[in-house]
């Protein structure tokens, strides 16, 4: 193994997929922040409020949960970490998100792949689909509060 | 109740929604915030994972590993498939077990177990952001891909 060239192609990968980052994150920031100074987002995460409940979140998770649904867990990331910042998301709901992301992202390109060596591309997203949801739903009722009392004056009595 | 009832219902809104050029400037720098904090972790990772896929270590993983993967209804040459598609990409792994000539079965199952859990290494540095341990959601996906791929290949009549 010719060392040096390998260590070459990795740094290239590694400068093409930060490149390629960048060119879907900034403007997909930059995008969200228009969302939000037009009060577009608060609007639209009310119509995902009632299926947020199955996790137990506040509808504000729909907006990462959304994004990385579609365009991958590294943009959802992105949104979920900006989240966390400005303080509309708490670390436990957070956790949730992640694990959802963590299972479930990037459902056009992803599953597509597949198809390639002769797997059924609708059974494998909505198997993907059922999983995540299972897991991540099991998951809310362990880690967090019931949404019957508002989560936020939950975290806040705690505290 | 429709939607002029619940506009009128509302308080009136003190901000105003308008975009100006704050929110350009606003959103480019906390996207390049956000790039800078993910390139820290990806750089050095996406080479070790390239240099990683060079060399043979994988493919003898992938013969002990086998006989597990007879549990979920995969032939044991979709071992290496698998661990390339856990440590580094779905694309390395499709080109692992493209030759096999797998049947719809068993190709879904080894796609279903991917699409849950693949780039462990590089995605697992992304869910460090997430408020929990990495390994404790990678060790989920792990859990979840396996238990799942285990119903499909029972419930699938072969």
């Amino acid at each position: 193994m010719d060392i040096s060239a390998t260590l070459l192609q990795g740094a290239q990968n590694a400068f093409y997929q930060v490149g390629k980052m960048a060119l879907i994150l900034i403007p997909i920031i930059v995008f969200l922040e228009i969302l939000r100074d037009l009060h577009i987002v608060q609007q639209g995460s009310r119509l995902f409020a009632p299926l947020m409940r199955i996790f137990r979140l506040p509808g504000e998770a729909a907006v990462p949960i959304v994004v990385g649904l579609v365009f991958g867990i590294l943009y959802g990331a992105g949104v979920l970490i900006q989240a966390g910042k400005d303080g509309s998301l708490n670390a436990k709901e957070m956790t949730v998100i992640g694990l959802f992301l963590s299972l479930n992202h990037a459902i056009i390109e992803d599953p597509l792949l597949f198809t390639m060596i002769g797997a059924d591309y609708l059974l494998l997203q909505a198997l993907r689909l059922v999983a995540s949801v299972v897991i991540t739903a099991l998951f809310a009722m362990w880690l967090l509060p019931p949404l019957s009392v508002p989560v936020r004056e939950v975290a806040q009595s705690n505290s | 109740m429709n939607p002029t009832e619940m506009n009128a219902s509302r308080p009136t809104v003190i901000d105003q929604p308008s975009v100006s050029k704050d929110t350009f400037v606003r959103g480019f720098s906390k996207g390049l915030k956000t790039l800078w904090l993910m390139s820290k972790f990806m750089f050095p990772l996406i080479i070790l994972v390239t240099v990683l896929g060079k060399t043979p270590w994988l493919a003898m993983l992938g013969n002990a590993f086998a006989p597990i993967l007879a549990l979920i209804g995969l032939p044991g040459e979709a071992s290496v498939g698998i661990l390339l598609g856990m440590a580094t990409n779905l694309y390395a792994a499709i080109g692992a077990v493209a030759p096999l000539n797998m049947t719809v079965k068993q190709a879904t199952i080894f796609g279903f177990f991917l699409l849950i859990s693949h780039g462990l290494l590089i995605e697992g540095a992304i869910t460090k952001n997430f408020g929990a341990p990495a390994w404790k959601l990678t060790g989920l996906r792990l859990l979840t891909s396996f238990l799942f791929a285990f119903l499909l290949n029972v419930l699938w009549p072969s």
